[in-house]
């Protein structure tokens, strides 16, 4: 079922959202990790109608947060850092710093307008997703691998980008000079406008693990979406320019470009150096994830909550699966409008006893609302990552009972 | 000098304390008696420094004379910016780079003591000089480090570019010193030695380190780290991450220590900064040390605001002849695009702001031209840019000044695609740059030589000279530092406020500021805002350090 989402009606499906839909109760259980000052230190920001925006909200309970939704109606929830005061009734002649916070990645498709042709700007299509898809694997695979962390949640910003919260205590406690080596870890592409070529491999015979990882990750796609979908390095492909002029002088007119440049590379690659490192160059530069890296740098940076309904899509930021990105559909994210749709169509059923709103929300949990809907499995991948978190919390507490706990490892407890 | 050792974490307390600092005495009476500082016996100075390493967690307790103060804290300083210079050319820190740094040193006529520290005349059999001389050097190296942290405790930026340039410091004595195991002793850091793991992850370990594949790996050791303590390796991607742990091979140890020193030292200094007060309350310390603050290169407090005001219909002019090729870029996009990028906006927006652009006629710069896309009406400028604008001028927000970016920060900046800030001349390819050029009306030659320079990474040197081509041969004195220092030397020369004459006039009158700024009961702010006009204040922190020496000179008298 696909409702259109018609943004003037926001304001009036917010309450009702947030009233029956938005999992404030398993937002607390994730973002107080066990300690309820966590979350009561945590500071949330919201964009009100009418392009208002107001900072360093704090709450201490779930319910308190939901009502507080209900009563604001936000358009856009944004979380921030875990700071030293409760950042609402923070005292300001005392110093307010923040301390901890999840490390998060923001993936947009604004950052390849220099590389998607089927699309621009605000405009996304299943085609253009792949490069998503691609970051999504690179990026999981280095997270986990490399960094070893294991609380991932990847969530679809409601529109054209992917957000990832990485939620290990580890990651919570960086400060910003770890965040920025390991966004500088995770970069490849370097380089402005004036500049074609932005990718440099020094040594094609001596590949980082992580860049020869995320080289056969992007194989798997490459000739898919650089050569089908995206007609790339054809006539006017600035990325062209990219190419060592050997290359370029020996394909300059062949009317398929693409292919010539890859025979080109594939005849000559095991004999020459420069051709190898080449290709590495052109795969990496074409497909490999472009990062907003200033969001992940700093501690104060605010980032989307999930749950957030986008107020240009009326889509809900939704959680999934990064094994499952290449099918991640942007199309199947429930709107706003369209939950509130199955809501009432679920609740006219004969089988549902018929009960007026207000009955509802005192008798009934929130819970039961959005397994109406086309948020449950959403719902399902959250209330996932949720609890392998509390799994682990146990796990942990009991091991730190055993033994002397190591002081710069509970900074969370010792919060 | 007990100070030292109370700004830490203690509080300043007593006179007595603060009188090792040559009492009540001025400034011209302490240098008459030049005394050097008590002599201490060699076994004491060798059981405190048994190398030239000093992770500097003990602050110093010896007592000097404010001379010796200036001296030991210009001394270094002047060293701290010798590397800033050879980080300019290099990100890298290879065996090149410290080769070049140790030249630069040794080439210096105003560094004894680092020469003597690092130049190692005399060596024993595991490569260390513990000659009386070399041990001294030890000790003004430790005094020296802790005089300039109460110079640059203050500002975020200061504390940055201090602690940046020590941690290089640090590491070129770490490669001086190829004692790496005696190191790891006698600092407990948190390695274990992976045997196993080596083995298992051979290739790995070999494919991602700096290690060259000919030395025989079977006898490479392999130290295992939490990444979060090798994160220099983690940036560059220099090393094998598996599951949270790095396998650091022996020869990349000292990367790793230079991590653990420079978090050491980022804590010191926010505990200093919150007590740096009562330093600054020292009325003899507090001349010296902000006077400090203002040698900073390319300083932003330095660079002057143009005095008059500007309006949007004058950029255009401005634009063609004296924004540098760094704002023009961003110029030009705007015009030409209709939009520019986060970064792009403030590298220019900022620029503009010193200029003496108001905050109205900003607004009306950036909203004329950004609303001629379809997509972006009044309505979502207002929405999207306007609070930007409003911040750069300190209008929102924590309300923070904002200070135009210098070369070096132009220069080091990130830029991605999408992006035009940054460095045209670090962040262009040779062509389009070349075509910039002629437009420009560069003649061949000078073309070649900008491109040689670029080629060189002397990215202010080409600006310097593409600034020449473009001004009748006219030059900026001391090099370009600042986008609004650029400007403000073309306007002049294109006014005919600057000649060749001019120039000289302007250097004379740099010294004479200087003089009177080391007073120590005169405010240096206060002089700072007499020099008569723009263009001489930032001669004077330029000629300030070349000049220096001959000014103690003549204060001795």
């Amino acid at each position: 079922m696909v409702v259109d989402f018609d943004s003037e009606c926001l304001i009036d499906l917010l309450p009702l959202y947030y009233g029956r839909l938005f999992p404030g109760e398993l937002m607390y259980r994730w973002l107080s990790y066990g300690n309820p000052e966590f979350f009561s230190h945590r500071e949330f920001s919201f964009a009100l109608a009418g392009d208002v925006y107001i900072r360093y909200q704090s709450f201490t309970s779930n319910e308190d947060f939901v009502a507080e939704l209900k009563r604001r109606k936000p358009e856009k929830i944004d979380i921030g850092a875990v700071y030293n005061q409760k950042p609402k009734t923070r005292d300001t002649l005392i110093d307010f710093i923040p301390l901890q916070k999840e490390f998060v990645l923001d993936i947009d498709l604004t950052d390849y307008d220099d590389v998607r042709t089927c699309c621009q700007g605000a405009k996304v299509c299943e085609k253009c997703w792949k490069f998503i898809a691609v970051a999504v694997k690179i990026m999981d695979a280095s997270l986990r691998d490399d960094f070893g962390f294991q609380h991932l949640m990847w969530v679809f910003s409601g529109r054209r980008g992917v957000h990832c919260w990485v939620c290990d205590q580890e990651a919570i406690n960086l400060d910003s000079h770890a965040r920025a080596a390991i966004l500088e870890y995770l970069t490849v592409i370097r380089g402005g406008e004036n500049q074609a070529k932005k990718v440099k491999i020094p040594n094609a015979d001596k590949l980082h693990p992580f860049i020869s990882r995320s080289v056969s990750i992007i194989d798997d796609v490459f000739d898919e979406i650089c050569r089908d979908d995206q007609s790339m390095l054809e006539q006017g492909d600035k990325n062209f320019e990219m190419l060592p002029e050997e290359v370029k002088s020996a394909v300059k007119d062949s009317a398929d470009r693409f292919n010539a440049v890859m025979n080109y590379i594939n005849e000559n690659k095991k004999e020459k150096k420069t051709v190898r490192t080449a290709l590495y160059e052109l795969k990496l530069q074409l497909c490999f994830p472009r990062l907003d890296v200033n969001v992940s740098k700093d501690l104060n940076h605010l980032l989307k909550s999930p749950f957030c309904v986008h107020p240009k899509t009326g889509k809900v930021c939704v959680p999934f699966d990064p094994k499952k990105a290449f099918e991640f559909d942007t199309d199947g994210v429930p709107s706003i409008t369209q939950l509130m749709d199955e809501i009432n169509a679920f609740d006219k059923q004969p089988s549902s006893e018929a009960k007026s709103e207000a009955d509802q929300k005192e008798t009934k949990v929130v819970v039961v609302d959005y397994k109406k809907t086309s948020l449950a499995p959403f719902m399902k991948v959250f209330e996932g990552f949720v609890k392998e978190l509390e799994k682990q919390r146990i796990v942990k507490s009991a091991a730190d009972n055993k033994t002397i706990p190591d002081k710069s490892n509970i900074r969370i407890d010792d919060f | 000098m007990e100070i030292l050792k109370t700004h830490l974490n203690k509080r300043v307390s007593s006179k007595k304390e603060s009188a090792f600092i040559g009492g009540r005495s001025s400034l011209a009476n302490v240098n008459l008696r030049r005394a050097k500082s008590e002599v201490v016996a060699d076994v004491e100075l060798y059981s405190t420094y048994p190398d030239i390493l000093n992770f500097y967690t003990t602050p110093p307790t010896y007592s000097i004379t404010l001379l010796e103060f200036e001296q030991y804290a210009t001394e270094r300083l002047k060293m701290l910016r010798l590397i800033e210079r050879v980080n300019l050319t290099t990100a890298v820190r290879n065996n090149e780079y410290f080769y070049t740094i140790m030249k630069e040193i040794n080439k210096s006529l105003d560094l004894p003591t680092y020469i003597t520290l690092l130049g190692s005349k005399i060596a024993d059999s595991k490569g260390d000089d513990d000659s009386d001389d070399n041990l001294y050097a030890r000790k003004i190296d430790h005094i020296a480090h802790f005089l300039l942290r109460l110079a640059f405790a203050r500002t975020d930026e200061q504390r940055k570019w201090f602690m940046a340039m020590e941690v290089d410091f640090f590491r070129l004595k770490l490669w001086k010193l190829h004692r790496i195991n005696d190191i790891l002793e006698r600092h407990n850091l948190p390695f274990v030695e992976a045997k196993e793991e080596g083995k298992k992850f051979n290739k790995e370990i070999l494919d991602s380190s700096f290690v060259m594949t000919a030395t025989v790996p079977s006898e490479m050791r392999v130290y295992k780290v939490p990444f979060i303590h090798a994160l220099d390796l983690v940036r560059s991607r220099k090393v094998f991450l598996h599951m949270g742990y790095a396998y650091v091979p022996y020869n990349d140890v000292a990367s790793v220590i230079s991590v653990k020193f420079r978090s050491w030292l980022s804590e010191s200094l926010s505990l200093l900064k919150k007590n740096i007060h009562l330093v600054e309350d020292d009325e003899r310390l507090r001349p010296l040390i902000t006077g400090f603050e203002k040698r900073h290169l390319g300083s932003d407090t330095s660079v002057p605001k143009n005095g008059e005001m500007v309006t949007v219909a004058q950029l255009s002019g401005f634009s063609e002849k004296s924004f540098p090729l760094c704002m023009k870029q961003l110029y030009d996009v705007v015009l030409k695009e209709h939009h520019l990028k986060h970064w792009g906006r403030l590298q220019l927006g900022l620029f503009f702001k010193r200029l003496g652009l108001p905050m109205d006629e900003a607004t009306k710069f950036w909203r004329s031209n950004f609303t001629k896309r379809p997509e972006t009406d009044t309505s979502r400028f207002d929405k999207q840019y306007l609070y930007n604008i409003r911040h750069m001028y300190g209008q929102e927000g924590k309300r923070a000044d904002y200070t135009p970016y210098s070369c070096m920060k132009v220069i080091n900046s990130s830029v991605g695609p999408g992006d035009h800030h940054g460095c045209p001349f670090r962040h262009s390819d040779a062509t389009p740059l070349r075509t910039k050029f002629v437009e420009a009306g560069v003649p061949p030659e000078g073309i070649k030589e900008i491109l040689n320079l670029v080629e060189q990474k002397h990215y202010q040197i080409a600006c310097q000279r593409y600034f020449e081509w473009t001004h009748d041969k006219l030059t900026i004195e001391g090099g370009v530092t600042h986008p609004n220092q650029y400007f403000i030397e073309s306007r002049n020369v294109l006014t005919g406020k600057k000649t060749i004459n001019a120039i000289k006039e302007e250097k004379s009158e740099a010294k004479r500021t200087f003089y009177y700024k080391s007073q120590p009961s005169q405010n240096p702010e206060e002089l700072m805002e007499t020099t008569d006009g723009a263009e001489s204040t930032i001669q004077t922190v330029d000629a300030m350090d070349e000049d220096s020496d001959a000014i103690f000179a003549s204060m001795e008298y």
